[in-house]
């Protein structure tokens, strides 16, 4: 606990990093509490106040962000979309930080075969780019959430195991680990207990760092519609069915962008500040 | 009656072929139960390779290429990873060099001691092991166990962390504790109590233990007889006080006039050159460049250990002669 605490009065002096933290957890909150907080059904449309204008520019607090062409109202949408950009963000990401976390602590402890194995694979994997990757993935596995998560999470563990293989490396010839050998340790609990927990904090750093990575990436997939479908509400999904009507109605695709932005922005302030709280060469 | 340990012609080499560098060169080492034993010798010589030698814990480029080690009559270097596990930290202990390092920084201290007996089965969790391991940080006159439990290492002063790593190596009574400079990283005050606190637990636990250190006063306060190593091998063994008041070996005299002395005020000598790069040993005794008595004979063929006295023994040309005549 006193761990916690030591991290968190770091974190706080940091501006940029509270002030984001406190964005996300918003964020978050407002995603979990959509059904609640959202004025209008994300789905039902309302031909009769289809494209309104948001309350800034001529609009009602009816529907203060506007509709779009099918009458919906956008904040509704938006509020919606949060919830699948986050349950995709975290739900890869945990899936992702265990799989690699796995796979480098095996690879840098064992070395060998299984560090030959473990790092061909991440070399193939790295050797696509991004977006090509799930793009081909998508249109093998077909649309949809789960394809979604299985696709982000078979890229996603790749930096985590490179930086895990890394760390372990290094840990492994510390001298706490051979005091733990010499006191009859076998090399599962020296996984566990001796080199885990020293590798944890760049794991979490890593991860919600990638959070945004994989935010941007199911929106991208979205936008392309290869992501989750219509008519659920995605923020992806929103910039694309937006862009017919950028000249004249151009907060259909902006606001969701704003949206991405802002989630991306804050998540990396975050994970910025989390390094930066989490390595006590940085602490005074 | 048989050693507790029975170290016969051990060798460990890194590499291979010509290149192969010989940490530990054919070494014969006894040590009795509850006996202290010391291995002295300058940095580099191969003592830290002879014990993770014993251990099985040497550095993946090192192997044992020669020898037994004969603990409680069987051979160490013979049984299986699976079982050197077991014996290790419940037989026998190894306290590594640095307190400092030799900790996990993420771990409560409280815990890290009990780990050896949740390891080997004495206690079947952390907290069936709690009152064991407040009583051991007792024993090792941690001054409020309680506190210290909970405690991360960096929390604790450097005496106290090598006291925490003692503790850990005796959790499990080990009936012999190999202990690799256990004083060298801490300041002389707390060495003292360090060493009082080994003989405590050769006295009181009946713990055999093999001290390795450069330093002969240390290996002098605590043990009964000690080897001198040099370049791999031993040059010369014998009851402490028999071989500081007379070392036989023109190396063990060169070490001894290394250590300064309030009392006498004798200038100190240091012995010229240096430890011979091992994988390029010199031909003949190893000792023979740096050695103030060397002869044209040296040059040719190393000397056996020959008894020198009441069980001792010294690896050097002047006293092969002498048995000879």
């Amino acid at each position: 606990m006193r761990e916690l605490v030591v991290v968190w009065g770091q974190l706080r002096r940091n501006k940029a990093a509270a002030v984001a933290g406190v964005a996300l957890a918003l964020l978050v909150a407002a995603a979990l509490a959509a059904p609640v907080l959202a004025p209008h059904d994300p789905l039902e449309g309302d031909l009769s106040v289809r494209l309104a204008p948001p309350v800034w520019s001529g609009g009602t607090w009816a529907h203060p962000l506007g509709c779009d062409q099918h009458g919906r109202d956008v904040l509704s949408r938006l509020l919606h979309g949060a919830r699948v950009s986050i349950f995709v963000g975290l739900v890869v990401v945990l899936a992702s930080a265990a799989l690699g976390t796995a796979l480098g602590l095996l690879a840098g402890y064992y070395g060998g075969w299984c560090d030959r194995v473990i790092s061909w694979l991440v070399d193939t994997l790295l050797a696509f780019p991004y977006l090509v990757f799930a793009i081909g993935m998508m249109a093998v596995l077909g649309a949809g959430l789960v394809n979604i998560v299985a696709t982000l999470t078979l890229k996603g563990w790749v930096p985590f195991c490179r930086v895990v293989r890394g760390d372990t490396l290094v840990v492994r010839t510390r001298e706490h680990v051979a005091a733990a050998k010499a006191l009859g340790a076998g090399d599962g609990y020296i996984l566990r207990r001796e080199i885990l927990p020293s590798v944890l904090p760049s794991v979490l750093v890593l991860a919600t760092l990638t959070v945004a990575t994989v935010i941007i990436m199911e929106a991208s997939l979205s936008f392309l519609g290869l992501g989750v479908q219509p008519p659920t509400p995605t923020w992806g999904g929103m910039i694309a069915e937006g862009r017919n009507y950028i000249l004249n109605q151009w907060w259909l695709s902006t606001l969701p962008g704003v949206a991405i932005v802002a989630v991306v922005m804050s998540t990396n302030l975050f994970g910025e500040g989390l390094r930066e709280a989490l390595d006590p060469r940085l602490h005074d | 009656m048989d050693a507790l340990l029975d170290v016969q012609g051990l060798k460990t080499h890194f590499g291979s072929g010509e290149h192969a560098v010989r940490a530990v060169d054919g070494v014969d080492l006894a040590v009795q139960a509850g006996e202290a034993m010391g291995l002295v010798g300058e940095s580099g010589c191969g003592k830290s390779m002879f014990a993770r030698s014993l251990m099985r814990l040497l550095p993946p480029n090192g192997r044992v290429v020669a020898g037994q080690a004969r603990f409680r009559g069987e051979d160490l270097l013979a049984k299986s990873e699976a079982e050197m596990c077991a014996l290790r930290g419940s037989e026998i202990a190894l306290v590594l060099q640095n307190p400092l390092t030799s900790l996990n920084p993420t771990l409560r201290v409280g815990v890290q001691i009990g780990e050896p007996l949740v390891a080997h089965g004495v206690a079947r969790s952390h907290r069936g092991a709690r009152g064991r391991v407040l009583e051991l940080m007792r024993a090792m006159h941690l001054p409020s166990p309680e506190e210290h439990y909970r405690q991360y290492p960096h929390e604790l002063s450097g005496g106290m962390r090598q006291r925490a790593v003692i503790a850990a190596a005796l959790a499990c009574r080990p009936s012999l504790l190999i202990c690799d400079e256990p004083t060298t990283a801490l300041d002389v005050a707390v060495q003292a109590g360090i060493l009082e606190l080994l003989r405590e637990i050769k006295d009181r636990h009946g713990a055999a233990i093999l001290l390795i250190s450069h330093d002969v006063a240390v290996v002098n306060h605590l043990c009964e007889r000690l080897a001198v190593m040099y370049a791999g091998r031993l040059v010369e063994t014998g009851p402490t006080r028999d071989v500081l008041a007379a070392p036989k070996h023109p190396y063990t005299q060169g070490l001894l006039q290394c250590v300064p002395r309030l009392r006498t005020r004798r200038e100190m000598v240091p012995i010229s050159g240096e430890v011979p790069d091992p994988a390029a040993l010199p031909t003949g005794c190893k000792f023979h460049p740096r050695c103030p008595l060397v002869e044209p004979r040296c040059l040719d063929s190393e000397p056996p250990l020959a008894p020198v006295g009441e069980g001792r023994l010294a690896r050097c040309i002047l006293y092969e002669q002498g048995r000879s005549l």
